[in-house]
């Protein structure tokens, strides 16, 4: 689906939704006792409340006004989708980024709505009981749950590099067995996408993004971490699209990683009038200019931070004056250069065996060129004293 | 058969009560996961017949090798690259690391610099230390199936012995807490997160309506921590890992000169502050008063030797938090850290080290040929099954074990709560004081596993406290001077080394750089967690964690609490404590030492 | 060959030229196949040029207190417009090479890339050692296999350059192209690498044109029918025979 059939679309994925939740329905409920309207009202939200809660959710997914009614019916059946959440080779930013997730609140995803069932650092089972959790729900919940990894996956020979329980079973076979039977199963984070900084080069784990450990499709919500809100989105999202691709070439959802970070940058215009920061903290910081040639990566960059911002829309990389780095690109770490420099003063430290340390695609191009241009002297100078043969 | 019978008779939600009796003689009891942390831990005890512990082994189970991947590097990578060895404290490393390459360049950043990023600092302690009070070692204090039983009315009342304001302990407040939660529990699923834990455990201390009032700061908490990663993110752009932070200064100057976002920060701060005040530290006295009879947290901790790095900067060369080092628990003396007697081995850590070296000559490639040992352990039932299991004398984690001139030491908020009150800070001393004056408690109970954990509620009240002095010297330093970012230039012909040091939430915290042809050729990081939780040590010398779950006694081998409220007091993080030492030939005593923060910010 | 001996013998030709009228004109180029040549050249010059200041604007606009000097659009916006210039002299030129029967002098140029005599021979005429090859077709093989590797070039610029344009714009050609070109961004391994390929691929066709005005100045100077004018005049010259 390209830009521009987009529009055309909304019909038959209008239909495909009602279908979806009509099917999600017919699935027994985790809580017969409570529904979301009774849960939201015992909070004191009124029904308006959660219909602009869920015009905001709708508008969120970049979906058409008219389908607010329908992402109202969606998370009525979020009881229907049991949560395992799985640690990997991760820095567990992506279950703090998800803490931060208000809207829906996290308590009520917690205590009210959701059912997570595995969930390292917040559950309060531990060791063999902590297993038996994780046992069960699998078991309990076959083809039902769905299932979340945060971080990348030491795998094959080096998969003893992550073991988990008392039986010192490997990360690379937990993720295989949890993902057997999960109903949907979501990439969080960079990490779990694509491997992410333990993958960096020179790879040391050979740490691995889920996708490439499990044979069964798998969304991803890189970012490092990804807001909240696209953590949160992604599950509105499967709600309603089911396994529907609508996702992008890397397997991000498309409502959140259409665009690049360049396309919806509040300092697009400083950018296309050639304002710069020049060094940080200069006048042009002051005045908001693009951070550019400060090494801001957002042309490459695929996300939506502009528009969701972080921490309950409190700030992003950019509006703080740093620019993007990147953060939702697979390898980022590895291709996109100096973090304050603009793309072209790459290094490739690790290329050449070393010696590429100080070398950018300039100085090597640069340095071709006058080797270049030293040929043609020497080979000009040849021929000013013993032309060629005719 | 014999008094292991006894270990059934606790309540029980794995439904399964041990119909056959273990074995005599020494038992294994093995803990992994640890929940409630950050990263992948592992503790394992050996139990005499009368539930004391006489062995114990701690071990990390994941390896990601950071700062073998920092080399190579330009240097102005590497500060968001080592933010990611942890998304908990998420701004210590990316903050630490800047301050290590600034050191190596000789930078002086800027003061309004110095002070944003020390306002960060703050909220990173007011963000780290209630999150993990609350949400990670809350319910090893609190029984949430009590509070159930508690009585609400009650309960509010009770609230005004701990604090002069409660919070979220109306009685409405209460009485909705308690029903969610009933939901919860009357579910058929059970407690969902909360499902299968060792609830009505022997050794929970508070009575129903102190576990109501605990729980509903749980609830609460989890709002606060999201108003306080704001003030992170103001200033961040985002938390976790904020990137506001370059070599030389501060990016978020625009911020800086808004006075609106300046005013938000502020407001933010001051709610944070009353969390703190009335509910984490009335929580706090609340345990100490309920637990001050409970062996399990207040036998003496055995390794007193305590280590603290400078923390938060409020004023030209002034800190909150001072550094220093206590040894054998003398609070008499405060001692100079010498860094070139800081080691760390590994004996019996999975890298290719047989004997024990001095860590700059250690061989860093992991070696996890080993790994664990088939053998039985203590089952969820109290059956023994078969595990994988630790050989105590082979390698068994992934962390190494540091030491200083050869003595293991503690590291986090007790050292630097004792390390500051033995200074005769200012700031610090009435406050323990105060705590220990409410409580009656004397100090020495606070070489203990609640004064660890008091200590640390002490650390973030301290800042709760004072840290706005730094904001006030913000607004004052702004009206005559704007800048923000130092300008400097890297020589690629020139060699440079640095370093970073301070305190961070779980301890004093060292980044080591070199930086060679431009890029990074050598990178080091001296972690709390890792001095907290390495294994034992060429000697046979254990660490703090180890140590003090030696003597312990556990009532139930198949609901091993004690040991998680032992561990969790540590605060453990796990991806900070794995760290690689790969410093061959690169002694620490070559690199420069600045008696300020780092050298970077000599005002 | 010595160097005297070879200066007599220009002196010679140049004579004969002035006196004798004994040379003939045959036309070699096309006015069209000249004009592709110019375009061609002219675009890659500009795409060289505003290239470098995407990568790294150099160059601030005079401060305006109206909103309405977009210098790096602008600067982007004539890179793209050459871009499409280039892409469809490019076409061009490949569809006459491989279609057009005038140009079968051209493709006869293949027989001797794969003639290790010929090749011998030629590089021994650039390292003066060998008498220049007898050829079948228009282009030396050394010459031919330098052009090829343009052209490689060219396509690879072409790719790259249409992945980055489908993200600036996306409506029109951006939006028709957008999702073969994601396929292919995808390939690349992101879009960092394809603009870093973009940009590696610049610094050949920059080595490419030196080397190439150096061997149209080098021929123009020592070979036999004076080229260099040709991609000018369209006209080169030999004697009668
Ligand atoms: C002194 C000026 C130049 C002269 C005398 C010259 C001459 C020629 C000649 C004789 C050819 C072979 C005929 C042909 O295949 O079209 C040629 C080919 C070519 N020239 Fe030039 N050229 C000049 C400058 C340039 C410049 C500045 C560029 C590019 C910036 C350029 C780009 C090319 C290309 C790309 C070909 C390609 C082969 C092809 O497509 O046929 N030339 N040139
Ligand atoms: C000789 C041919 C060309 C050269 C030398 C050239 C050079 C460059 C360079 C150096 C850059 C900047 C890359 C960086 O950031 O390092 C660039 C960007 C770009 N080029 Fe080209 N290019 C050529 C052909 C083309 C073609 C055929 C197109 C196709 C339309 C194209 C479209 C673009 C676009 C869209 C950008 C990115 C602009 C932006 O992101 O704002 N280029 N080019
Ligand atoms: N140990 C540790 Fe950290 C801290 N505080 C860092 O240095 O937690 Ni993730
Ligand atoms: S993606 Fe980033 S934030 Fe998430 S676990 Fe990985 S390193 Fe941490
Ligand atoms: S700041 Fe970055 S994303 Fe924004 S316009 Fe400039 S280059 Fe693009
Ligand atoms: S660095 Fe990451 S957080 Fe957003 S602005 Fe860039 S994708
Ligand atoms: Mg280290």
């Amino acid at each position: 689906m390209n830009f521009k059939e987009k529009d055309t679309t909304y019909d038959s994925l209008y239909a495909s939704f009602e279908e979806r939740i009509k099917k999600l329905q017919k699935l027994p409920r985790l809580k017969e006792d409570t529904s979301i309207e009774e849960v939201i009202k015992e909070h004191g939200f009124s029904r308006r409340d959660f219909m602009k809660w869920a015009s905001a959710a709708t508008a969120m997914l970049a979906l058409p006004a008219n389908f607010t009614p329908l992402m109202a019916e969606a998370i009525k059946v979020a009881d229907r989708l049991p949560i395992i959440w799985l640690h990997m080779a991760e820095c567990t930013g992506c279950t703090e980024a998800l803490l931060r997730s208000a809207n829906p609140s996290i308590d009520s995803l917690i205590f009210d709505y959701i059912s997570l069932e595995y969930q390292e650092t917040i559950m309060t089972a531990v060791g063999w009981q902590a297993e038996q959790n994780l046992e069960h729900a699998i078991e309990k919940y076959k083809g039902r749950y769905i299932l979340m990894v945060e971080g990348g996956i030491p795998a094959g020979d080096s998969s003893h590099y992550l073991t988990i329980g008392g039986h010192g079973k490997h990360g690379e076979q937990i993720s295989i067995d949890a993902s057997e039977h999960a109903a949907a199963i979501f990439a969080i984070g960079t990490c779990s996408s694509f491997g992410g900084v333990q993958a960096a080069a020179p790879n040391p784990t050979n740490a691995q993004a889920l996708s490439k450990v499990v044979d069964k499709p798998v969304i991803n919500v890189p970012g490092c971490p990804p807001g909240e809100k696209n953590i949160v989105g992604t599950l509105m999202h499967y709600l309603l699209y089911g396994t529907l691709p609508a996702l992008d070439v890397f397997n991000r959802p498309k409502w959140a990683y259409r665009l690049r970070i360049h396309d919806l940058c509040e300092r697009r215009g400083h950018f296309d009038a050639g304002e710069f920061v020049e060094h940080f903290g200069d006048e042009g910081a002051k005045d908001g200019y693009c951070l550019y040639k400060v090494g801001c990566k957002g042309p490459y960059t695929f996300n939506n931070c502009s528009k969701q911002k972080f921490n309950q829309g409190t700030s992003w990389p950019i509006q703080v004056g740093f620019g993007c780095m990147g953060c939702s690109e697979p390898d980022f770490w590895d291709t996109m250069g100096t973090v304050n420099e603009p793309l072209r003063d790459r290094l490739y430290h690790t290329a050449f065996g070393g010696l590429g340390a100080d070398a950018t695609a300039d100085r090597i191009g640069i340095g071709l060129l006058t080797a270049t241009a030293v040929g043609i002297a020497a080979h000009a100078a040849i021929a000013a004293v013993k032309p060629p043969k005719k | 058969m014999n008094e292991d019978n006894t270990i059934t008779e606790e309540v029980s939600h794995t439904e399964n009560t041990a119909e056959e009796t273990l074995p005599s003689g020494p038992k294994r009891v093995v803990v992994d996961p640890i929940t409630r942390i950050e990263g992948h831990l592992r503790a394992e005890v050996i139990v005499g017949d009368d539930g004391i512990v006489q062995d114990a082994f701690v071990s990390s189970t994941l390896f990601r090798g950071l700062e073998i991947i920092a080399k190579g590097r330009d240097p102005r990578n590497v500060p968001l690259l080592m933010q990611r060895i942890c998304g908990v404290c998420t701004y210590s490393h990316y903050l630490k690391s800047t301050m290590s390459m600034e050191d190596a360049l000789g930078i002086t950043i800027p003061y309004n610099a110095a002070l944003v990023r020390s306002l960060m600092d703050t909220a990173l302690f007011l963000h780290d230390h209630p999150v993990h009070f609350y949400q990670l070692h809350g319910l090893d204090w609190v029984d949430i199936t009590s509070a159930l039983k508690a009585d609400p009315a009650k309960a509010s009342k009770l609230a005004f012995k701990y604090a002069d304001n409660p919070v979220g302990t109306g009685e409405n407040d209460l009485i909705k807490v308690q029903e969610t939660v009933k939901k919860f529990a009357e579910h058929p699923q059970g407690l969902g997160p909360f499902a299968n834990a060792y609830w009505g455990h022997s050794t929970y201390r508070f009575t129903p309506e102190q576990n109501l009032i605990a729980l509903s700061h749980y609830l609460k908490a989890l709002e606060m921590q999201r108003l306080v990663a704001q003030m992170m993110a103001i200033f961040g752009g985002k938390q976790p890992h904020p990137q506001s932070l370059v070599i030389g200064g501060v990016t978020c100057i625009m911020d800086m000169l808004d006075p609106a976002r300046m005013a938000e920060f502020m407001v933010k701060f001051k709610e944070m502050a009353n969390f703190i005040n009335n509910a984490y530290y009335a929580d706090v006295v609340m345990a100490a008063e309920m637990y001050q009879h409970e062996p399990s947290v207040m036998q003496p901790i055995s390794v007193k030797n305590f280590m603290a790095g400078d923390g938060i900067l409020v004023g030209r060369n002034d800190y909150i938090l001072s550094k220093g080092m206590i040894l054998d628990g003398d609070i008499s003396k405060v001692l100079d850290i010498d860094e070139d007697l800081i080691t760390e081995e590994a004996t019996h850590s999975w890298y290719q080290t047989d004997e024990a070296l001095h860590p700059y000559d250690a061989n860093s490639e992991p070696d996890h040929s080993k790994g664990y040992v088939d053998g039985e352990s203590v089952g969820p039932d109290g059956k023994m099954i078969h595990s994988k299991n630790i050989d105590p004398n082979g390698k068994y984690s992934w962390i190494k074990s540091p030491r200083y001139d050869g003595k293991p030491m503690e590291v986090g908020p007790l050292a630097s709560i004792l390390i500051s009150y033995a200074k005769g800070n200012k700031r610090v001393v009435p406050i323990v004081d105060e705590f220990l004056n409410k409580t009656g408690l004397p100090l020495s109970a606070l070489f203990t596993t609640l004064g660890r954990t008091a200590a640390r509620m002490l650390q973030a009240k301290v800042i709760a406290n004072h840290g706005l002095e730094a904001f006030y010297s913000l607004v004052e330093n702004l009206k005559t001077d704007e800048e923000s970012c130092a300008i400097y230039t890297i020589d690629n012909d020139k060699e440079y080394k640095g370093r970073g040091i301070g305190e961070v939430p779980r301890g004093m915290l060292t980044h080591w750089t070199r930086i060679k042809d431009g890029v990074v050729s050598n990178y080091q990081a001296t972690v709390p967690s890792t001095w907290n939780a390495g294994p034992i040590d060429a000697n046979g010398v254990k660490g703090p964690y180890e140590t003090n779950l030696i003597g312990l006694k556990i009532a139930d081998l198949s609901q091993p609490l004690e040991i998680i409220r032992i561990v969790h007091s540590f605060d453990p993080c796990i991806a900070c404590a794995v760290q690689v030492m790969d410093v061959r030939g690169n002694k620490i005593s070559e690199y420069k030492v600045d008696p300020l923060y780092g050298g970077v910010c000599s005002v | 060959m010595k160097a005297e001996h070879k200066e007599a013998s220009l002196e010679a030709q140049a004579k004969e030229t002035k006196q004798h009228e004994e040379i003939e004109k045959e036309l070699e180029f096309s006015s069209l196949y000249r004009w592709q040549h110019w375009i061609r050249a002219l675009s890659i010059v500009i795409l060289i040029a505003t290239g470098f200041y995407i990568a790294m604007p150099v160059i601030a606009p005079s401060v305006s207190s109206q909103p309405d000097n977009f210098m790096y659009a602008l600067f982007r916006s004539w890179h793209q417009i050459f871009g499409f210039v280039l892409t469809a002299a490019i076409i061009f030129k490949t569809y006459l090479f491989l279609m057009a029967r005038e140009h079968e002098m051209e493709r006869s140029s293949l027989r001797d890339l794969f003639d290790i005599k010929v090749w011998l021979q030629q590089v021994g005429y650039y390292l003066f050692m060998t008498k220049h090859p007898k050829l079948r077709g228009v282009y030396n093989p050394v010459q031919f296999a330098a052009y090829i590797f343009f052209y490689i070039l060219m396509f690879v610029l072409i790719l790259t350059g249409l992945v980055l344009y489908v993200h600036v714009y996306h409506e029109g050609l951006g939006g028709v192209l957008f999702d073969l070109m994601r396929w292919f961004e995808v390939l690349m391994g992101g879009l960092a690498n394809v603009r870093e390929i973009h940009h590696i691929a610049m610094w050949g066709v920059i080595i490419f044109v030196l080397a190439h005005v150096y061997m149209a100045v080098f021929n123009a100077v020592f070979g036999e029918e004076g080229a260099m004018d040709a991609i000018f005049s369209g006209f080169k010259w030999h004697k009668k025979h």
